[in-house]
């Protein structure tokens, strides 16, 4: 992974941090997990998250759908050698569910960790994704963890301080049905990055990087269909459920494997929608890029 | 510039295409194209969108307002568009290869479509641009264009602009093929055509287009309905001040007509005190409930008004009579459609569990039984803590469709109150001052759904305080989450203006319409939003203004065009705001 930020140009000061830091605590055992299934792209937001990391800074990562919060997330945990856990947020969360709850096991009543105990043990990156889906007061047990004091009070157990090595970092959306504005006192402890929206050149990069076998024209009208609809979403004229990069990179990998490309894209994002007049306006943005005929073996190299 | 309220969906579609093609939003097009069937040409579009994208665009409208006076301005505008055709393709089809292949298909499509023409529209396109447009297709095709006229083949020869033109050059040289072959000058274009070329080529030029490419200017159509004749006239001397005998009247009149008041006469001015103030200074609010006043009525004109009120009753009742099975599909599917939204919701439980918080007293079954289960696990207490109020646009813009909105009333009643939600319904319409609020079911009510049958139109709409109104009726909500459902057409207007007030920066009295209107209501809205109050709106029909919708209700609103498609839409605003209330 480090040599993909070599690739990208990233600063060296910021590389050699990273590569001190991966020496100074180590390669976790727990490791072991696998690699990101994607790359993210973008050299500023690259350099921006690993100083802040660096500097051992808490990140949260704002920004809409389609912007590659999660996919970075991973990758910073990958990149500083780091194991990762990740506590995907809902509305009825609680500080059980992040920190742990009490179980019984041989007879006796025992603590079992929740995943922000486990990788403030363990030194590990823990990801709160979307952690505005929660309701604040639920989110009140983590202030400590974030800011100076760095500890983790467990009630009825003992206070454990969090690992050096350990970071935490969110990830929101701020245009989703059930989300909510974050408080200031949480705000306050994060570093806060607005995710940009994925460049043209770095869509085609990371489609190039996916689909190595796809030719390059092709991978300029792709990469362009995910630009018009997301423009088309910017100006209210769609709604952001059908701008979709999974969807695009889905269907892409269907189209892979043989599937005609007009049903696979209707598959990874036209039919996202259930509403027949924006279907119909997607169609029409594929129509501009993509012809009828085209089939899955003309997209892709031998 | 063309408002984009006045759009039917095939026009926002073809709207769409033209944006994607352009790479642009933030303007309106000044040619949209339609095939004969009506449907958006995906082909043209796309190219109206790449000249946007390629040319500068001062110059093009420059070239395009040049061109756009006078009988025969379509001629003119299809000889343009067959060379800026030319030129956009070529321009384009290097970054986008797929357009070559529609180009095919769209010549195709243009020959395919001559079958399927009455007889008024091949009469139609015997035109000169319609022999260019096929010569160019026919190329295109690959065939021979097909042009015996030395005069026309040289005219198709001069149109066909290449792919590095630029906009001066489209300018410059399109003005000059237009003045050599039709005599056009800037000036005096229509003199100089008519004296050299009307006679040689009229047959050929008066012949209007089988539209196929049209100005956008064209499609702004007014509002019908928006205003009753009675009123409209009288906007002049309302702005005069009142007598207090006048007012008194106006107040008997509108008592006569709408019912007796709500409130005593105390209550009412301490009201009329707090909610009056500001933008609607000069107004009053009357609150009814449709009682009829004891006393009969001799006044020939409130007469009349009862009498046609009573027969719009009967006509809502006869509408609903009509499309009773309709009506009762709706409502089924709408009062599912909220209960699923209700019961998504977890009910306060508190379930035996293998972790969590200790619960003592269930600690020997660990220890005898071996049930580790001593754990509660509790949920969250959710109940359906909410009421709606529906309110009613009653205006005379609603007066062609007083019985769809009765309707459309009763349906969303019934499903609400299928559902155990306490519910409120108004309606509300301004006339001589008076914002009249008309309740005909409160939170209290049930099994009175036809109620609502009373509803009829006339007047104005003076949202903004109907908005205080509401507000004012909903703090007798048992609920502690409230809910408004406006069903409008999002274009506030009433006779009174709004007064000035300098220290708003406003020196002079506006009229309560257009942008001011939209402003006062919006503000409004965002006043009850403050308090609490979740505020969205049902859009009827296609002559709704959705622009001023947004502004008013921001995200918060739908548009519906028929009837059949309400309770879809119903259901999906109250899902989105039982989602919202829960979270």
């Amino acid at each position: 992974m480090l040599d993909f930020l070599w690739e990208e140009h990233i600063d060296k000061g910021i590389i050699e941090g990273i590569m001190e830091f991966r020496q100074k605590y180590g390669q976790a055992e727990a490791c072991s997990q696998r690699a990101p299934r994607y790359v993210y792209y973008g050299k500023e937001v690259w350099e921006q998250a690993s100083q802040a990391l660096l500097c051992g800074k808490n990140l949260l990562l704002a920004g809409a759908k389609a912007t590659g919060k999660n996919m970075l997330a991973e990758n910073l945990a990958e990149v500083f050698g780091r194991p990762s856990w990740n506590v995907s947020f809902h509305i009825n969360m609680d500080a059980s569910y992040m920190i742990g709850t009490d179980t019984f096991q041989e007879g006796q009543v025992v603590f079992r960790p929740g995943p922000v105990y486990e990788s403030a043990a363990q030194g590990g990156f823990c990801i709160l994704d979307e952690i505005n889906m929660a309701r604040n007061e639920a989110l009140a047990v983590l202030h400590s963890v974030l800011d100076f004091r760095r500890v983790i009070n467990v009630p009825g157990y003992s206070r454990i301080s969090v690992h050096e090595a350990a970071r935490f970092i969110a990830t929101m959306n701020y245009g989703y049905a059930g989300t909510r504005d974050l408080n200031e006192a949480l705000t306050s402890r994060f570093m806060v990055i607005h995710m940009p929206e994925i460049s043209q050149d770095n869509l085609e990069k990371l489609l190039k990087r996916e689909f190595p076998s796809m030719k390059n024209s092709y991978i300029q009208q792709f990469a362009g269909l995910f630009q018009d609809i997301e423009k088309k979403c910017k100006n209210g004229e769609l709604t952001s459920r059908v701008l979709d990069l999974r969807g695009l990179l889905d269907a892409l990998s269907l189209m892979e494997k043989g599937l005609s490309p007009l049903a696979a894209l209707d598959m990874g994002i036209t039919n996202k929608t259930f509403d027949a007049y924006e279907q119909s306006l997607i169609q029409d943005v594929i129509a501009s890029r993509i012809s009828r005929k085209t089939t899955a073996g003309s997209i892709f190299a031998g | 510039m063309a408002d984009r309220r006045m759009y039917t969906s095939c026009q926002r579609r073809a709207m769409n295409i033209i944006w994607t093609a352009s790479e642009e939003y933030d303007f309106q097009p000044d040619f949209m194209a339609f095939r004969l069937d009506g449907e958006p040409d995906f082909y043209m579009n796309s190219i109206i969108g790449y000249v946007r994208k390629w040319y500068d665009q001062d110059i093009m409208n420059r070239l395009y307002s040049s061109v756009q006076d006078g009988l025969f301005k379509e001629t003119y505008d299809g000889l343009l568009w067959i060379a800026l055709e030319n030129c956009a393709f070529l321009r384009e089809s290097r970054y986008r290869p797929v357009l070559k292949e529609l180009r095919l298909e769209h010549a195709r499509d243009f020959f395919r479509q001559d079958d399927q023409k009455s007889r008024q529209q091949w009469m139609a396109q015997n035109s000169l641009v319609y022999a260019l447009e096929s010569a160019k297709w026919r190329q295109v095709l690959g065939k021979e264009p097909g042009l015996v006229n030395p005069w026309e083949r040289q005219l198709f020869a001069d149109l066909l602009y290449p792919g590095d033109i630029t906009a001066q050059e489209i300018y410059d040289r399109t003005l000059e093929i237009f003045h050599r072959y039709f005599r056009y000058r800037r000036e005096h274009y229509l003199s100089g055509f008519l004296t050299g070329v009307h006679e040689r080529f009229s047959h050929r030029f008066l012949r209007r287009l089988p539209r196929r490419l049209i100005r956008s200017d064209d499609l702004n159509m007014g509002r019908t309905g928006s205003a009753d004749g009675r009123i409209t006239a009288l906007q002049g001397l309302e702005l005069l001040p009142k007598k207090p005998s006048e007012t008194a009247a106006d107040y008997q009149y509108i008592q006569s007509c709408f019912g007796l008041p709500l409130y005593s006469g105390e209550d009412s001015l301490q009201l009329e005190n707090i909610l009056c103030t500001d933008s609607h200074e000069n107004c009053r609010l009357y609150f009814t409930e449709g009682k009829p006043a004891p006393v009969e009525e001799k006044n020939a004109l409130v007469q009349k008004f009862l009498r046609d009120a009573e027969t719009q009753r009967k006509k809502n009742e006869a509408y609903y009579q009509s499309r009773r099975d309709f009506c009762q599909n709706s409502i089924h599917q709408l009062t599912q459609q909220i209960k699923n939204a209700m019961l998504v919701y977890p009910q306060p439980l508190k379930i035996p569990s293998r972790s969590g918080r200790i619960f003592p007293r269930e600690i020997w079954k660990a220890l005898v039984l071996d049930d580790d289960r001593i754990f509660m696990e509790t949920t969250d207490e959710e109940q359906p803590d909410f009421s709606v109020d529906l309110m009613l646009d009653a205006s005379a813009s609603r007066l062609g469709s007083q019985e769809i909105i009765a309707l459309q009333g009763y349906i969303i009643t019934e499903s609400l109150q299928k559902c155990g939600i306490p519910l409120q319904v108004y309606s509300f319409l301004s006339l001589k001052g008076f914002t009249v609020m008309r309740r005909f079911l409160s939170y209290e009510d049930k099994d009175c759904s036809k109620e609502i049958f009373d509803y009829c139109a006339a007047g104005w709409n003076r949202d903004g305080l109907a908005f205080r109104g509401a507000g004012h009726l909903m703090e007798s909500s048992p609920a502690g989450n409230r809910l408004l459902i406006v069903l409008t057409d999002a274009s506030p207007n009433d006779d009174r203006r709004i007064p000035p007030d300098s220290s708003k920066g406003r020196v002079l009295s506006q009229d309560y319409s257009g942008k001011p209107g939209i402003e006062d209501t919006a503000l409004e809205v965002h006043r009850l939003k403050q308090e609490g109050i979740k505020v969205m709106a049902i859009l009827n029909g296609s002559d709704a203004d959705t622009l001023a919708a947004t502004r008013i209700y921001q995200r918060d609103y739908v548009r519906i065009e028929q009837l059949e498609q309400l309770s879809q839409a119903a259901g999906t605003l109250i899902q989105k705001q039982i989602q919202q209330l829960h979270s």
